[in-house]
């Protein structure tokens, strides 16, 4: 997205929205944390602690992060639960519902959702998108009126099965920031992340099991696993 | 076009003293500094930071970029 961003300048904007998956137990609370730095101006600097260690999301960990980025960590704490930073979360998860994000990371460049995944990919989306807004602009059309025009021509996808429901959506819940009910009345605060599992197995490793390494290595990784 | 007669019971403002004018002008410049300083321009002003507005979301997403761009790539996703 760096990437991205150097290369269009601005000619691009970049937007991150938090859509904390229900199963990843951890993403809610690594959302608000990322909303709770937001506040002191340092949302991309905890948004890459939290990337950088994705694998150790609880919540001791969001207040050793705040520490090492510079915040008020006392301020943090306390805007970790803030109803309307947890509702910004909660918004944005409701918004991505609305126009039909499932799965993450789901991007639309100019309400159109894309599927690109690779650099090129990304550049060839936003290349035809650029072309199409400056012929507009071109024409004498205000940036701001030809991107929404740009969102109003895409097609609406009547499909049920398809996860899109179409721009309309997106024009009232991302372009307008009409009204949703994200409440946190409704929506109280999640509970905390569970403790990291400490338990010590002690795995059985029989003679003649496939393996690598001396038998009298430092350090045993012990792998169970099938080939699906 | 109809002329519109002004009642007879409205106090005309006229006749504020030079000293007045003088007096409410600084009250108001003073006002606006202290009120500047309580809350403005307390962010970071980068367009790396908080979006102040935007063309396609809501004021409080961070984003990369101007708020006026002609594209906006806008982001679904978490961090797990």
């Amino acid at each position: 997205m760096e990437e991205l961003s150097e290369h269009y300048k601005d000619k691009l904007r970049i937007e991150y929205h938090h859509y904390p998956l229900g199963f990843h137990k951890a993403a809610e609370p690594a959302a608000i944390a990322s909303a709770a730095a937001q506040n002191q101006g340092k949302f991309w600097e905890m948004a890459h602690k939290l990337y950088d260690n994705y694998g150790g999301l609880a919540s001791a960990d969001f207040n050793e992060y705040a520490k090492e980025i510079g915040l008020d960590v006392a301020q943090f704490k306390k805007d970790m639960d803030d109803p309307d930073v947890i509702g910004r979360v909660r918004r944005d998860k409701a918004v991505g519902d609305k126009i039909g994000v499932r799965g993450t990371p789901s991007m639309f460049v100019n309400g159109r959702r894309i599927n690109a995944r690779d650099l090129e990919g990304f550049k060839k989306e936003i290349d035809t998108e650029l072309a199409a807004v400056e012929a507009l602009t071109a024409k004498g059309t205000a940036t701001a009126e030809a991107v929404r025009a740009r969102i109003q021509a895409v097609p609406i996808n009547t499909d049920p099965k398809n996860a899109y429901p179409g721009r309309d959506q997106f024009l009232s819940f991302v372009l307008d920031d009409g009204e949703l009910d994200y409440s946190t009345e409704k929506n109280p605060p999640p509970p905390p992340p569970p403790p990291v599992d400490k338990t010590v197995f002690n795995a059985v490793v029989n003679d003649g099991d496939p393996a690598k390494g001396p038998d009298d290595a430092l350090v045993t990784i012990v792998e169970v696993s099938d080939f699906q | 076009m109809a002329r519109v007669r002004q009642p007879s019971n409205i106090k005309q403002a006229g006749g504020i003293s030079l000293t007045t004018v003088v007096f409410a002008i600084a009250v108001f410049g003073i006002s606006g500094y202290l009120l500047h300083k309580e809350f403005g321009d307390t962010g970071d002003e980068s367009d790396t930071s908080t979006a102040s507005s935007g063309l396609s979301s809501a004021a409080y997403a961070p984003a990369m970029g101007p708020a006026d761009a002609p594209v906006v790539l806008a982001k679904w996703t978490d961090f797990q």
